[in-house]
This record gives structure tokens, C-alpha cells and sequence, in this order.
């Protein structure tokens, strides 16, 4: 349980660096334009933030323990506490930490965090609505953001979806599948009384279905969870089962928006 | 390599000091009739493939008046029908796909140039293409061109030789006129995917005229790419591809190179291809091909040929020359090979001795090695 293993667990720990803390969101999506006409944009790396972390006149002490820190989790990880924003990032020391003598036992210490993907973490980040964007069924190019598999997808223009639309299908085992760099995701759909059941798959495993039948037309909203995601490139996954609820018309289903944690 | 220069270009790009910026168009077209219209500069602009053929329509009993079947589909096809439409007359004109779920169609008003995109998923009924009416009789005009129409992701079912129109059908008694080449064509649209292009090299013997077009490899679904999906999808090694250097200014292209494509080479972000002048055989890459009794082509490519009824081939003579297949001029398999016919022997006949290295008939001999 090395996600366990936390480097600065509260405000008073003796191992929270000094601020200024600066940080680095590492770009991972390619980029490029024409030179003239549309954007376009993919992502195409996994990496996670890197701070570059320091303590100021600190007692010699501390220097050795942040030099075991690194030495015990050289081939492993641990969690480092980002207090301001609340939220627990999995990784190791990029390399020793170096020190210089500021004082009488007293050093200046600094070492580069660097956020691994694909571990466990202490906390998932929850934070939706801030740290989590939206991935619709199509971007505002026009372009699919969504692979679609199977005959009967079709878009459907509707206040209800997220966004005013969504691809829907009808037909079992038709697919559609985002792919996206990040933590878990949310489900976002809309409900009618002709709609069938979705399942879910997060990375090739089944997480759970959702019915998407209600008697009135409701507006879409998130309606399944997946929390529990390491930083990483995922695939989730909306099939349509072609089973619904008993008061349903019919078994549609809507690939609507995914909304993914980052 | 031909090279086509509008009359008076060189005078006028001569005295504007370097004040114009050429647009590289590309216009492809795979060995299975798929094409594509690729830039550096995003944009509508005359393709070199297409021009626009007028349709007139006057009388008839029904609505439908101009149609193409597209052949029997099945509940739950795909389908997906484009057209570039330009309205010059004075009614609607509605293109229809019958086959497609509740029959989707485009409306295109009086004076309205469109590309047309339908897609919908059919009902089991004939796929087709169709020029309708408002109303029964109704008289329209139309530039059109570029019809495409797909099953499922297939080529385009439009044969080559019915793309402008030729050979679609009159329904109920339409009186139906098709000019050829109009000459106010609607534009096609250039997708901007070029990153480079048009470097060729020209040199006076066309010899070694080639050039490497640089292509994004990023647009796309967030797990499928565009270009990586067109290549793996259509027959790209020797697709015919023409890159002109067009002047917006001009309205013109003031450089024209028709090449072949080789060596496509999607990476990560971008994807790549050779650009070889249809001159030079030489600079053919031919993929290695393995000597066999069994033929080695995909049945029914465009090496195949074939347009049997048969689904699949055994790949042997017998199964090319039977009456559901009927390719065996393109059969590429050596059928036999009789063994002492090609290569001859390191040894001499039965009973005599295998000549030295330096033995020859008659004359001094080279001394023997000494063992």
C-alpha cells in the first residue's frame, strides 16, 4: 500500500515544502494547425504534474529524511499531499534531493515530485466540476470525439442531452467507446420514457448498467460514477444491451458526454 | 511530369515581387476509386478531378424523376449518400436515398450550392440516390457532382463511370437532359491535413522527380485518426495524386505534378508518403512477392480483378478460370515448375566428370590447385 505512505500528511508535517511551490501541467495533447482552417487535437501522452518542491531552513534532519524518502521509494511510489488543492498525487522523487548549508544545522533542500501514472491512489480525486472536463459525443468542429460500432447510431438533436445532442442506437451490442487521459469519469445522459439500459466498461471490464428510462423526459445529468481510476489513458465503454425497463418503449440508449477527471 | 502554367502567369507572378503565397492542393484517387482533397490552406477551390455536370428535369408523373440504385440493403446498413449540389433553377430540388431509414433526404433551395451529407440506417429497402420534386412534373436545374454512396463503410458504389451522371435512370417519364463538364462546377472542399508538400525536385531528364507529402495524423474520433484509418482502409500504394500550386490570387495553378503515392508511413502524429512522377518506373517500390503455384493477390483487389459471383477463391488456376471468377489473365502463380528446366545443374550429365573451375575446350589448361 504504497499510495498509503504519505510524504507531508497534514498541514503541521515538518516535510511540507516552502512556498513558492512552482508546478507543471506537462502538455499531453498534440496539437496542430493548418495555416488556415481547423485545429486539431489529440491526446497522445500520460504524464502527471511535476513539482518542483523545496524546503528552506530546514533542520539537517529533515534533509536525511527526505534523502530516505527518495532512497526507499526509488523503485517504488508514495503520496505526495497538494494541501492548497487538496488532493493526493502517486509518485517518487525524480532524483536525490540536493541540500546547501544556509545555516548553523540549518539547509535548504530541494527535490523534483513527479506524478506516475497507472498507481493506486490515497484519495481519488472527487472534485468534479473544477478539476474534470467534458469529452461530448462530438467537439464543436463537428468531428466525432466518440467511436461509434455497429448499425444503428444515429444523432439526435435534443434540449435534453448534454450539449443539445447525442448519438443514439437501439440495436443490441452496438458500441460507443471514448478514449481519454485522467482519473475516473462520469456518465452524463439524459432519461425518457424510451429509453432502454446502457452498460458501462471502464478499460475492458464491466463496471456496472445504468437504466436510462424515466416516465417524463429529464435532462441529462450524471448518471454513473467511476471514481476509482488511476492516471492513465483509458476506454470506457456504452454498449447497448437491448434490455430495458418494464414501463420502457424501446431499448435506446444515448452516447451523450462523458465527464473526465484530470 | 507535365506542368501546366496558365497563359500570361509567369509575366504576372514577375511583377508582383514575390506578393502571392501558393496553396497546395492534393487530389488523390485510390485504387479503389475513393478520393480525397487534401491542402495546406483550408478551403473551397476547383478540383481537378471533377467538374460539374448540369441535370435538367421537365415533366413526369411523380416526385422521384432522377435516380441510381445503389443495390439491396439489409435492416441495420449503414448508409451514407454525398453529392455536391449547386441549385440554379427556380424550384427545390430533394435528394433522397430510399433505402435509408424513414427515407432521409436533403432539401437544396433555389440558388443554394451544397454538399449534401445523409446518413441513416436503412429498413431493408433499395439503396439508391434520387433527384426528387416538391411536386409531380416540376422543372428543375441543377449542377451536380461527386455522388457518393456507402454500405457499412464500403468504396464508394457509384462506379466510376456513372460519377457524372451518365446512366442513371428517368422515373415516371421525366424528360431528363445531362450536360457534361459545365463549366461552373461547385468548389470542393479542401481539408487542411497537409503539413508539407510539393518539394519536388525537377530536373531535365525527369529523372529523379519525386517529392514527400507530410500529412496531421491527429484528427479523428479520440481512438481513431483520419489519415491512419484512410490507409489502412483504401489501397493508397499507387494512388494517383495530383499536387498543384495554387495562386488565390490568381484563381490558378501555376505549377501541376501528377505523381503516384508510395511509402506511406503514419507516425504518431503525422503521416507520410512519397510522391513518385508517373514517368519514372524506376522509382516504383514493388512490394516483395514470394514465387508460388497458389496466386498470391487479395481476391477481388484491383490486382484480382475479378467480378465473379464467387465469395472467396481457393487462389489456384482452376478456381481464376471458373465462370464465378474469370481473372486468370491477371493469374500471377508460376503453376509448375519441372525440375532441371530452369537451372542447370553444378554438375555435368549422368557418368561424366564435373569440370574444373578454368577448364575450358581446347588450348593450354590453368594449372590445377595443389591440395
Amino acid at each position: 500500500m504504497s499510495e498509503a505512505n504519505i510524504l507531508n500528511p497534514t498541514p503541521q508535517s515538518v516535510m511540507n515544502p516552502s512556498y513558492k511551490l512552482p508546478h507543471k501541467d506537462p502538455a499531453i495533447i498534440g496539437r496542430w494547425q493548418a495555416r488556415s482552417g481547423k485545429a486539431f487535437a489529440r491526446g497522445m501522452l500520460t504524464r502527471g504534474l511535476v513539482w518542483n518542491l523545496h524546503w528552506d531552513n530546514v533542520l539537517f534532519s529533515t534533509y536525511l529524511a527526505l534523502r530516505q524518502w527518495f532512497r526507499q521509494y526509488e523503485q517504488d511510489f508514495f503520496s505526495y499531499f497538494d494541501i492548497d488543492d487538496n488532493r493526493y498525487y502517486s509518485g517518487q522523487f525524480l532524483d536525490e534531493p540536493q541540500y546547501e548549508r544556509a545555516a548553523n544545522n540549518q539547509v535548504n533542500v530541494t527535490a523534483t515530485f513527479v506524478t506516475i501514472p497507472g498507481l493506486a491512489q490515497f484519495v481519488y480525486p472527487g472534485n468534479w466540476g473544477v478539476d474534470s472536463i467534458f469529452l461530448e459525443e462530438r467537439n464543436g468542429f463537428g468531428s466525432d470525439l466518440v467511436k461509434l460500432t455497429g448499425t444503428g447510431w444515429a444523432l439526435q438533436v435534443l434540449a435534453a442531452h448534454h450539449g443539445g445532442q447525442a448519438y443514439q442506437s437501439a440495436v443490441t451490442n452496438d458500441i460507443a467507446e471514448w478514449k481519454y487521459v485522467g482519473y475516473g469519469f462520469r456518465y452524463w445522459a439524459a432519461k425518457a420514457s424510451t429509453f432502454g439500459i446502457v452498460e458501462i466498461s471502464l478499460d475492458g471490464t464491466v463496471l456496472g448498467t445504468v437504466d436510462l428510462f424515466n416516465a417524463a423526459t429529464s435532462n441529462a445529468a450524471a448518471l454513473f460514477t467511476q471514481l476509482n481510476a488511476p492516471l492513465g489513458e483509458h476506454r470506457v465503454k456504452l454498449r447497448c444491451t437491448g434490455t430495458k425497463n418494464a414501463g420502457s418503449s424501446a431499448f435506446t440508449v444515448n452516447a451523450d458526454a462523458m465527464e473526465v477527471m484530470r | 511530369m507535365p506542368i501546366v502554367q496558365p497563359a500570361g502567369t509567369e509575366l504576372f507572378l514577375s511583377k508582383q515581387g514575390g506578393m502571392f503565397v501558393p496553396v497546395i492542393l492534393l487530389d488523390i484517387q485510390t485504387l479503389d476509386g475513393t478520393q480525397y482533397f487534401w491542402s495546406d490552406y483550408e478551403g473551397y477551390y476547383p478540383s481537378k478531378f471533377l467538374t460539374g455536370t448540369r441535370i435538367q428535369s421537365s415533366g413526369g408523373t411523380i416526385t422521384q424523376q432522377l435516380a441510381f440504385s445503389l443495390g439491396a440493403t439489409v435492416a441495420g446498413d449503414a448508409c451514407f449518400v454525398s453529392i455536391v449540389i449547386k441549385n440554379q433553377g427556380a424550384s427545390t430540388v430533394d435528394i433522397g436515398t430510399n433505402g435509408n431509414g424513414g427515407d432521409p433526404s436533403a432539401v437544396i433551395p433555389p440558388g443554394m450550392t451544397s454538399q449534401v451529407l445523409i446518413r441513416g440506417v436503412s429498413v431493408g429497402n433499395l439503396f439508391q440516390i434520387s433527384f426528387n420534386t416538391s411536386a409531380a412534373g416540376m422543372a428543375w436545374d441543377v449542377v451536380a457532382f461527386n455522388p457518393i454512396g456507402t454500405k457499412n463503410g464500403s468504396a464508394n458504389l457509384v462506379p466510376l463511370a456513372n460519377r457524372t451522371f451518365a446512366g442513371w435512370t428517368a422515373v415516371g417519364g421525366a424528360a431528363i437532359t445531362v450536360t457534361q463538364a459545365f463549366d461552373v462546377a461547385p468548389l470542393q472542399f479542401y481539408n487542411g491535413w497537409i503539413k508539407s508538400g510539393c518539394n519536388f525536385t525537377c530536373t531535365k531528364d525527369m529523372s529523379s522527380n519525386a517529392g514527400d507529402l507530410l500529412l496531421q495524423n491527429l484528427s479523428g474520433n479520440t481512438i481513431d485518426r483520419d489519415v491512419a484509418l484512410a490507409f489502412k482502409n483504401h489501397e493508397f500504394e499507387g494512388a494517383y495524386a495530383v499536387t498543384r500550386l495554387w495562386i488565390p490570387l490568381l484563381d490558378a495553378a501555376i505549377r501541376e505534378f501528377h505523381c503516384s503515392l508510395s511509402e506511406q508511413n503514419p507516425k504518431e502524429d503525422e503521416a507520410g508518403a512519397r510522391e513518385l512522377q508517373l514517368f519514372d518506373p524506376t522509382q516504383y517500390v514493388i512490394a516483395g512477392d514470394v514465387q508460388a503455384e497458389t496466386c498470391t493477390f487479395r481476391f477481388k483487389s484491383s490486382q484480382c480483378g475479378s467480378t465473379g459471383s464467387a465469395t472467396s477463391c481457393l487462389k489456384r488456376l482452376i478456381d481464376c478460370q471458373d465462370a464465378t471468377r474469370l481473372a486468370q489473365e491477371r493469374f500471377n502463380a508460376i503453376i509448375t515448375t519441372i525440375p532441371n528446366t530452369v537451372f542447370v545443374p553444378p554438375l555435368g550429365g549422368p557418368g561424366q566428370k564435373p569440370q574444373r573451375p578454368g577448364a575450358t575446350t581446347g588450348g593450354p589448361r590453368s594449372p590445377l590447385p595443389q591440395l
